[in-house]
C-alpha cells in the first residue's frame, strides 16, 4: 500500500478521542437497543407462548403480527388430525375461505406431518373430492356446506370435509 | 432442554471447521477468535456435506453423518484448542460485549427478535429436510410452496436440520437461540482478525463498536432465527481478513471460504461476494488471489444452481423476480432511507462512521468503503425489481443494510490505524 504520508495528513487524533467515542457510541446504542426491545411491551419476564409474542411494535397494532393466533391454534389442534392428512389453514372472511399466506405457511411449519394446501381447496366451488380433508379456521367460524367441526379451541375451529 | 440439545448439536460443527486450523491465519488467533472462525468454516463444512449426501442419495443420520465427520476431526491439528492467548487479560469490553449478547440473547429467547421468514421458510425447510433426511426437492417444487423460494441458498436449513438431529426434530426456540450464537462469533472473530493488525486493545475497541452496531440493528431488523446472523458471520469474516490481512496467502484463503459460506446463506450473500471480488480486483490488483476469492463461492453455488436446474427448481436464479423498474426509483430510494435510518435518527450509521470521519485516513479504509458502497448499490438494485418493493423494503431494508453497517465499522477500524501493513501482517508480509 502507499505510505501514509503520500495521502493528505489527517489530524493526529490522540486514542482517547476513539476511546470515548466508541464508549459513548456503546453507552448510547446500548441504551437505543434496550428501549427498543422494551418498546415491544410486556409481559418482559414471563416465558413467551409463541416465537413472535414480542416481535411488533406497541405503538403500531395494525402490523400485529398475523401468525401469532396460528402459531397458538395449530399445535392444539394438530393432534386431531390424522398423519398425511391434506390440511388448509386460513381466517375464514365472512364464513369464506380467503388467500391467508401467513397461517397458510405458518400451518406448514406447524404440520410437518401433514401435506398444508392454500385456503383455495376449500372454495365453495370446488368439488368434494378435491376439498383439503381438514381446515383449520384461525379466528372466525368457517361455514361451508361440506365441512363440520369436530374440534375447537380458543381462536381457532378444526373442519372434517364429509366426502 | 430440546432448545439447549439443539444449540448443543449446533454447536458441533466446530468438529467440522476444526480442520481449518491448519491455516496459519486461523492458527495465531487466541481461543475465542479461532472457535469463532471453526464455528464459520463448520457451517459451511456441515451444509457441503450434507448437500453432498443429498447429491448422491445418502439420507442423512448420526452414521452418515457422524463418519465423515470422524475424518474431519482427524484433520484437526492436535493442537486446535489449546489456548495461544493465554497473556490476553478480560478487558471492560469483553464485558461489555457479553453484556449486549446478553441483551440479544434475551432479545431473541423473549420473542422480541423472531424474524418473520424463520416462520414462513427457514423453519419449515429445516424441518421438512430434517424428517425426510435429504434436501427435500419434493417439498421444494410443491407448486404451492414456492413462495418459500424453492431455490433459495440452503445453508441455514441445512445448520438447523445438523442441529436437529441432536434435538430429535427442529427446535423453533432453539433457532433463536443460536442468533446470540452467530452474534458473538462475528464479533469475536472481527476482534481477532483485526487484532493482528491494529493490536489487541484497538480491536477490542472496535469490536465493542461492531457488538453495539449490530445488537441495535438486530433488534430493530428483528433477526432472530432467519438468515442474516450467519450471513453476517461470513461477511465479516471475508472483509476484516481482507482488510487487516492484506494479500496474505492465508487470509485470501479464509476470506474466500467465508465468502463461499455467504453465497451458500443467502443471494446476497453471492452479490457479496462479487462486490469484494470486484473491489479487490479494482484496488488490489493480485489476479491470482481474486480468482483465489471467487472459487468456494463459484463452487458451491454453481454446484446449488445446477442441483435446482436438475430438480427444476430455478426461480430467482432463473430471473424470474420481474422487470427492473427505473420508475420506481425515486420511491426506493425513500424508503430504502426511512428504514436506513433505523428509527433513531441514523444512529448506527452516524456511530459506525464517526471513527473514521474523525481519522479521515480515506485510502486505509478504501477496501471495506468500496465494499460498502457496492453493497448499497446492489440492495437498491434488489429493490428496483417489483412493481411496487414498498412492502418489500419495510421489511427486509433494515436487516440488509446491517452488512453496510458492518463495511462503515470496518473502515472505521482500518483507519484507526491508517496503515494496512502494520502489526503481525507487516512481518509476515516482509518474510
Amino acid at each position: 500500500m502507499t505510505a501514509q504520508s503520500e495521502w493528505p495528513s489527517p489530524k493526529r487524533l490522540p486514542d482517547a478521542v476513539i476511546r470515548a467515542v466508541i464508549a459513548t457510541a456503546f453507552v448510547v446504542l446500548t441504551v437505543a437497543t434496550i428501549v427498543r426491545l422494551w418498546s415491544r411491551g410486556g409481559p418482559y419476564l414471563d416465558a413467551p407462548r409463541t416465537i413472535v409474542d414480542h416481535a411488533d411494535r406497541m405503538d403500531a397494532p395494525w402490523v400485529a403480527n398475523p401468525t401469532r393466533t396460528p402459531l397458538e391454534v395449530i399445535p392444539r389442534l394438530a393432534r386431531f388430525i390424522p398423519r398425511g392428512a391434506e390440511v388448509a389453514c386460513f381466517r375464514p372472511l365472512a364464513g369464506q375461505q380467503q388467500y391467508d399466506t401467513s397461517s397458510f405457511l405458518t400451518a406448514v411449519g406447524q404440520l410437518p406431518r401433514n401435506r398444508v394446501l392454500p385456503a383455495f381447496t376449500a372454495r365453495v366451488d370446488t368439488p368434494r373430492p378435491l376439498l383439503a380433508e381438514y381446515v383449520i379456521a384461525i379466528d372466525e367460524p368457517f361455514t361451508h356446506p361440506a365441512y363440520r367441526l369436530i374440534a375447537q379451541v380458543p381462536h381457532g375451529r378444526l373442519y372434517k370435509v364429509e366426502r | 432442554m430440546k432448545e439447549v440439545a439443539f444449540l448443543a448439536a449446533t454447536l458441533l460443527v466446530v468438529i467440522a471447521g476444526a480442520w481449518a486450523c491448519r491455516i496459519p491465519l486461523v492458527a495465531e488467533l487466541d481461543r475465542r477468535a479461532r472457535f469463532a472462525i471453526v464455528f464459520a468454516i463448520g457451517c459451511l463444512t456441515a451444509a457441503i456435506l450434507m448437500f453432498i449426501e443429498s447429491l448422491i442419495g445418502m439420507p442423512w443420520d448420526r452414521v452418515s453423518l457422524g463418519s465423515p465427520l470422524f475424518f474431519l476431526a482427524l484433520a484437526a491439528p492436535p493442537d486446535a484448542w489449546r489456548d495461544r492467548g493465554a497473556g490476553r487479560r478480560w478487558k471492560w469490553t469483553d464485558i461489555a460485549i457479553l453484556l449486549l449478547v446478553a441483551i440479544t440473547l434475551y432479545g431473541a429467547l423473549d420473542a422480541r427478535e423472531t424474524n418473520g421468514d424463520l416462520i414462513h421458510f427457514w423453519g419449515p425447510k429445516a424441518q421438512q429436510f430434517h424428517i425426510t433426511g435429504r434436501i427435500d426437492t419434493d417439498f421444494l417444487g410443491f407448486q404451492h410452496y414456492y413462495l418459500m423460494h424453492p431455490d433459495y441458498p440452503p445453508l441455514v436449513p441445512l445448520v438447523y436440520a445438523w442441529g436437529s438431529l441432536g434435538s430429535h426434530g427442529f427446535s423453533w426456540w432453539g433457532a433463536l437461540l443460536v442468533t446470540a450464537l452467530f452474534f458473538y462469533a462475528t464479533v469475536e472473530a472481527f476482534r481477532g482478525l483485526a487484532g493482528a493488525a491494529l493490536g489487541d486493545d484497538a480491536a477490542s475497541r472496535f469490536a465493542l463498536l461492531l457488538a453495539a452496531v449490530l445488537a441495535y440493528g438486530f433488534a430493530q431488523g428483528r433477526v432472530a432465527g432467519g438468515a442474516d446472523p450467519p450471513l453476517l458471520l461470513f461477511e465479516t469474516i471475508a472483509l476484516a481478513a481482507l482488510t487487516f490481512g492484506g494479500d496474505r496467502l492465508d487470509s485470501v484463503v479464509i476470506a474466500a471460504l467465508a465468502l463461499g459460506g455467504a453465497s451458500f446463506t443467502k443471494f446476497e450473500g453471492a452479490a457479496f461476494a462479487i462486490a469484494v471480488v470486484a473491489v479487490h480486483a479494482a484496488l488490489r490488483r493480485k489476479p491470482l488471489a481474486t480468482v483465489t476469492l471467487l472459487l468456494p463461492s463459484a463452487v458451491v453455488l454453481g454446484g446449488w444452481i445446477a442441483f435446482c436446474a436438475h430438480h427444476h427448481l430455478l426461480d430467482a436464479y432463473a430471473a424470474n423476480r420481474g422487470a427492473l423498474n427505473l420508475a420506481a426509483a425515486g420511491m426506493v430510494l425513500l424508503q430504502s432511507l426511512k428504514s436506513a435510518s433505523y428509527g433513531a435518527f441514523f444512529l448506527p450509521w452516524i456511530a459506525a462512521a464517526a471513527p473514521l470521519l474523525l481519522t479521515r485516513r480515506w485510502r486505509a479504509a478504501a477496501f471495506p468503503l468500496a465494499v460498502g458502497a457496492l453493497v448499497v448499490a446492489y440492495i437498491l438494485f434488489f429493490y428496483l425489481h417489483g412493481e411496487d418493493p414498498r412492502f418489500w423494503i419495510a421489511t427486509s431494508a433494515d436487516r440488509v443494510l446491517l452488512t453496510a453497517l458492518m463495511c462503515l465499522v470496518i473502515a472505521s477500524a482500518a483507519a484507526a490505524r491508517g496503515d494496512e501493513t502494520r502489526g503481525r501482517y507487516a512481518s509476515a508480509s516482509a518474510r
